[in-house]
């Protein structure tokens, strides 16, 4: 890296620490863990609903505002997972296994304790791998072409289809689905109306952040609405402080580093999310511990390896979303599309022409992880309590965030409507196994690839042979058939086993 | 086989052959990127189809799986959240987008029996973000409805 790249990066955290993006930091990771620590409610969904609020934003306290969501949620989720058991995101399933143990012990602020400051650590040193592998990859991005930019956008997305669901040919299915949505709109290159079944409002595609609110906040209504409201248990009550002992921090030391690395590689790795993460973060704390008998029965170490490893993966992930355009999981997705409303294309450009922006992004989340550790702790208890509020409260206002959220996209009936649509689709895709982020995914990517594909048959004269024809090209195609094959190749093995 | 699975499949090429119809109306150049697309997704359909047929080639019976599809559902529940919904939507084209969500909000605490006090600071702490946020920091003009925008 250049001088240049080290003067940006002091200058964009130094852009970041304006009172303007401090105030966002701190309502956007206070927002993200009450989104977080509600079981039922996602980080996807909590970005995707929160979306619109950008629109008034400097891009950068926009994604900022984002980043903090995205982190907060998925700290808040421990908070649940250890005071009431129920973890309130799939990322901190693990961190219900020691830490309601050390809840039912009385040692629940402990528990928090850990919890908070192992995600801040992992948070935080994940903050590392971005600052320091993104531009690099950025820089192989600027090698792409057109032929490149269309395998792209098939390795994204078969990517993110083969992992994120049960079935691969669902989840390739989703991925074709939502092709074909983004095939609606004016064609790029001909000029000729497509699907538009004489819709103005669908001149220019799919509304993505339509889509996006649908497929993830609105389809959350449908699902929550479905379901008896249950009441939620009250949390647990405590009096021990959540501020950790020396003798504490030390001992998890060597698990938060462990579960870092572990994060970090899962997050850069498109595909896998914070929900694996925290599992193999707490499987290889368990593994190298000195007391492995303390697992499942209230560890700390059992907590903070989970919750170091979860939070690692928030900057991991940005690295192929920020880089390559390829988001590994549903809230990177979310994520890009905030990006590109912004204006903004995922690739080299952002570390270049948009380097003061990107460089205060990545400074803003940095202090977001500050701030998530003093929220964490100062208010743990108050967020607890939110907790408890019932989906009867949660599911009429989620519609009315959704209705204004879509509505204020482009001031637009007909955009409220396509968000409810999309609602509609996003929960029967749920009910039938189907992926709703490869679809949103696809809608992003795929005008993306279609641009891609029909510049090189353009330039080669309809050559074919152009998409094969870069050591880069190549190595997508082999990307995309592992991503798509290693899956069935790997249950082979394991039946043959 | 799952008589979800069947479901999709359906859907799928339902599908598929909605948007061909479609595509063959388009001049000949446009066509093609659509067909290539709608294609890719009727063959990925067709060879799900055939991965379910060859699993179950001994029994080709249809599996009843809405029980589990459908666990938990309580229809009336959501039937009624699902017309409260479309008639938010309704409302706030003729009244506008406060007097439909407070309706909308009053309707749907009051079904999930909320008590009248928390309904009550429900809908405040709702309408005050909301008209904080969106109609003061973002300046959006939330519809004002067909009926009452000439009043307003």
């Amino acid at each position: 890296m250049t001088e240049g790249t080290y003067a940006l990066m002091a200058a964009g955290f130094v852009n970041a620490l304006s009172p303007t993006n401090i105030l966002v930091i701190i309502v956007s990771v206070t927002i993200g863990i009450i989104i977080g620590c509600m079981p039922g409610l996602s980080a996807a969904m909590g970005v995707a609903l929160l979306l619109p609020l950008t629109f008034g934003m400097e891009p950068s306290a926009g994604l900022i505002m984002l980043g903090g969501i995205y982190c907060g949620a998925i700290f808040g989720g421990s908070i649940s997972a250890i005071l009431i058991h129920t973890p309130g995101t799939p990322a901190s399933a693990a961190t219900a296994l020691d830490g309601y143990e050390l809840t039912l012990k009385g040692k629940a602020g402990k528990a928090l304790g850990t919890a908070c400051t192992a995600s801040f650590w992992g948070g935080l040193l994940s903050c590392i791998s971005l600052y320091f592998f993104a531009p690099p990859l950025a820089q192989l991005a600027m090698k792409f072409g057109s032929p490149e930019y269309f395998w792209l956008s098939i390795f994204g997305l078969t990517i993110i289809a083969g992992v994120t669901t049960d079935s691969l040919l669902f989840g390739l299915m989703s991925g074709a689905f939502g092709l074909v949505l983004s095939t609606i709109g004016m064609d790029p290159m001909q000029g000729v109306e497509r699907f538009m079944f004489g819709q103005d409002a669908l001149y220019n595609g799919v509304n993505v952040t339509c889509a996006l609110i649908g497929l993830f906040s609105m389809s959350q209504v449908f699902v929550l609405a479905e379901k008896a409201i249950e009441q939620r248990p009250d949390p647990a009550k405590f009096h021990d402080s959540v501020i950790l002992t020396i003798k504490e921090m030390k001992s998890i030391t060597p698990t938060v580093l462990r579960s870092w690395i572990i994060g970090n590689i899962i997050g850069i790795l498109p595909g896998a999310g914070a929900s694996i993460a925290c599992f193999m973060g707490y499987n290889e704390a368990k593994r190298f511990s000195k007391h492995p008998e303390e697992f499942g029965h209230g560890s700390i170490e059992g907590v903070a390896g989970s919750e170091a490893a979860n939070n690692a993966v928030t900057g991991g992930s940005l690295i192929p979303t920020l880089t390559l355009g390829i988001p590994g999981e549903s809230v990177t997705a979310v994520l890009m599309g905030g990006l590109i409303i912004h204006g903004l294309q995922p690739g080299p450009e952002l570390f270049t022409k948009y380097a003061p922006m990107t460089y205060t992004f990545f400074g803003g989340f940095v202090i977001i992880q500050f701030f998530m550790l003093a929220l964490g702790l100062i208010g743990c208890r108050l967020f607890a309590k939110i907790a408890k509020i019932s989906d009867a409260i949660l599911i009429p206002c989620i519609f009315v965030l959704c209705v204004v959220g879509s509505f204020a996209i482009n001031n637009s009936f007909t955009d409220v409507v396509l968000m409810f649509i999309f609602g509609i689709l996003g929960f029967l895709m749920r009910k039938f196994n189907l992926n709703t982020a490869a679809v949103v995914l696809a809608l992003i990517l795929g005008p993306i690839g279609e641009k891609g594909l029909r510049r090189s048959l353009t330039l080669s004269h309809g050559d074919i042979s152009i998409l094969f024809s870069t050591p880069i090209c190549i190595g997508l195609i082999v990307l995309s058939l592992l991503s798509v094959f290693s899956p069935i190749l790997m249950n082979k093995i394991k039946k043959s086993k | 086989m799952k008589k979800s699975e069947l479901c999709v499949i359906v859907f799928m090429l339902a599908f598929c052959g909605f948007f061909l119809s479609q595509t063959l109306g388009l001049p000949s150049d446009a066509q093609t990127y659509p067909l290539f697309i709608i294609s890719l997704l009727a063959i990925l359909t067709i060879i799900k189809l055939v991965n379910m047929i060859l699993a179950n080639k001994k029994s080709m019976q249809v599996v009843n799986d809405d029980a589990t599809v459908w666990q938990g559902l309580l229809p009336k529940q959501f039937i009624t959240m699902s017309i409260a919904c479309l008639l938010f939507l309704v409302i706030m084209y003729f009244l506008g987008f406060y007097v439909a969500s407070v309706l909308y909000l009053g309707f749907c605490l009051h079904y999930f029996r909320i008590s009248l006090k928390n309904s009550l600071i429900t809908l405040l702490v709702m309408i005050v973000i909301i008209y904080t946020v969106f109609s003061i920091f973002l300046n959006v003009p939330l519809p004002a409805g067909e009926l009452l925008s000439d009043f307003i």
